[in-house]
């Protein structure tokens, strides 16, 4: 080749399967990597291992800045396309919600029971101090809050509601409900002060309206509406506050590489304890909607709730009752 | 620019995302969120007041009790909840790391570690979003992002992402012709014991094909610099005369090396 510089000499040699690179790459730069033809994408690793051949060469050749810019261009748009997510399948969600989950459960079963602990203690002592001493729901509840309470079980809930205000009200719980979820999950990032406070201010709550429900002598009608979605709800609330908690406590802890990366580590591993937890509280605002209101006898909701609760311990549990396949076990998870 | 290693040990530069164009992404995207939520609303509030006129008892649904006025709150509802917690994730996942607005900056994300971006690093960028922004004031987000140094928010730390710029336009093949001058030189005459750069001779060849945008009088003069500082360089003990001429000569002298 005569009269070229260097670099165009190296350009010139390579011209050709670049030009086919930067034509697969235009086709598929919008993640369409459906619209390649077979032929496209056998050669597309090759070429990609080229360019990244030549990107070295270049560097290390030094040649002209517009030359390595326009490999390095190739590289980057070829390593977008070649890494771009791989497709989950069906089994993968079933798989995410039940052996996945079981061992992320397992692994952080402390904060999750420390939460659960925590939830319902606090719930029973606010009850029983509320019970006896009813005028103290006034510093825990807000007054138009415990008129309110007051007013709507005094009677039959089910006579209140028609199938038109618990389609509304069943969206309001989706909302409301999975928001406080996630939110407890997403304040365990201030060392899991945020969560503590979500789960204190929660059990509160519920503590002081059942103590204040019950002492006014319409405990009767507040069992009857809360019991078919409690295990789901009360349950989905503390997984997913627990996963907030063991990312706080991550945070705290640290590991040899340092707290950031012990964070990141440990959020990733909690995403299924996080979502098993939005999904059962999906559940429950579903039954909190539509079959909690209802004239169902007492003994259906009942054994909703016990099932559900059966459910989840199963589900829990499942890594210690069943063996996980092995291929779930990744070869990086460096704890227990 | 940040350097992310790919699985193939190649080093590929990328250019970090500016804080400001992700923040007009961000006011993009949102303001994208509250067109949906209330188109959903204003349309809905519509088709329930045809529906109202026209049906067979309004009484019943000015209370508010009809399938139709209750499925909308249902839906508006739960369409308020699934934008402000999967609005970003949805197009993130599904558009590789893009959403809207951060096409229209040309942002995309992608993996700090060079491996693909995974449906649980969205998901975790995009939960922490909600400390990070709402719930911090944005504090979170504007401490995080000046604290480090790829402006990466907790978000990112956490699902170990990194937004970054992408070019825009495509690339561009280098063009190695050389503008003609009007004085032909004859190539490869003068063998020079020391050789100028790849990078010296990129100047050059940008200098020559952009005569024509430089002004006529600005045009010797940086010629003159230019030439002053090649014959510095290589130590050239020959004297020229055309600054042009011998840029173009030395130029040419470095062709078949």
């Amino acid at each position: 080749m005569e009269g070229m510089t260097k670099s165009e000499r190296f350009v010139e040699e390579r011209k050709d399967y670049w030009c086919r690179l930067e034509a697969i790459i235009k086709k598929a730069h919008n993640g369409r990597v459906s619209s390649l033809s077979g032929e496209e994408i056998r050669d597309f690793p090759d070429l990609y291992r080229h360019v990244c051949t030549d990107s070295e060469l270049a560097k290390t050749l030094e040649l002209s800045p517009d030359t390595v810019d326009y490999i390095m261009g190739l590289v980057r748009f070829s390593h977008n396309i070649l890494y771009s997510p791989p497709k989950k399948t069906i089994n993968d969600i079933i798989r995410f919600f039940t052996s996945d989950f079981s061992i992320s459960f397992r692994k952080n079963i402390k904060p999750i029971a420390f939460v659960f602990t925590m939830f319902f203690s606090i719930a029973l002592i606010t009850f029983i101090t509320i019970l006896r001493n009813p005028e103290y729901a006034s510093n825990v509840l807000p007054e138009n809050l415990i008129t309110m309470m007051k007013q709507s079980y005094s009677g039959d809930i089910s006579k209140k509601r028609d199938v038109y205000s618990n389609i509304e009200m069943s969206g309001f719980y989706i909302r409301n409900n999975i928001s406080i979820g996630f939110m407890s999950f997403v304040l365990g990032i201030t060392f899991g002060a945020g969560t503590i406070i979500i789960v204190c201010y929660n059990a509160l709550t519920l503590g002081a309206v059942f103590g204040l429900v019950v002492s006014s002598g319409y405990g009767k009608n507040l069992f009857a509406f809360v019991t078919a979605h409690s295990a789901f709800e009360l349950m989905g609330l503390c997984l997913t506050a627990g996963a907030g908690l063991a990312m706080g406590l991550s945070l705290i802890h640290g590991n040899s590489r340092g707290r950031a990366i012990a964070l990141s580590e440990k959020a990733r591993e909690l995403t299924p304890v996080l979502f098993t937890g939005a999904l059962s509280i999906l559940l429950a605002a579903f039954i909190e909607g539509f079959l909690s209101p209802t004239k169902a006898p007492y003994w259906i909701k009942l054994s909703v709730a016990l099932s559900s609760l059966a459910l989840i311990v199963f589900f829990s549990l499942k890594y210690i009752i069943f063996k996980p396949p092995v291929k779930i076990l990744k070869g990086d998870d460096d704890e227990e | 620019m940040v350097s992310i290693e790919s699985p193939e040990q190649i080093r590929v530069l990328y250019r970090i995302a500016s804080p400001f164009s992700r923040l007009l992404a961000l006011i993009v995207d949102v303001a994208l969120i509250y067109t949906a939520i209330y188109l959903a609303v204003i349309l809905l509030g519509i088709f329930n007041i045809i529906h109202m006129a026209a049906g067979k008892n309004p009484l019943r649904a000015l209370a508010g009790g009809s399938v139709l006025s209750s499925l909308s709150v249902f839906f508006i509802m739960v369409l308020d909840f699934v934008m402000q917690w999967f609005y970003f994730i949805f197009f993130e996942i599904f558009l590789n790391g893009r959403t809207p607005g951060k096409i229209i900056f040309g942002l995309r994300v992608i993996s700090y570690s060079g491996k693909p971006l995974d449906a649980t690093s969205v998901i975790l960028r995009n939960f922490i979003r909600v400390f990070d922004q709402q719930a911090s004031l944005y504090l979170g987000a504007f401490f995080s992002i000046i604290l480090n140094k790829d402006f990466r928010r907790i978000g990112d730390l956490v699902a170990g992402t990194i937004v970054i710029n992408e070019e825009k336009g495509g690339f561009k093949m280098p063009d190695f012709s050389l503008l003609a001058l009007e004085k032909e030189i004859s190539a490869g005459e003068k063998i020079l014991g020391r050789k100028l750069g790849e990078n010296e001779l990129f100047v050059i060849r940008n200098f020559i094909n952009n005569l024509d945008k430089i002004s006529p009088e600005k045009r010797s003069d940086l010629a003159d610099k230019l030439a002053e500082k090649i014959h510095e360089n290589l130590q050239d003990e020959d004297e020229y005369t055309d600054s042009l001429g011998y840029i173009q000569k030395i130029y040419n002298s470095h062709k078949d090396y």
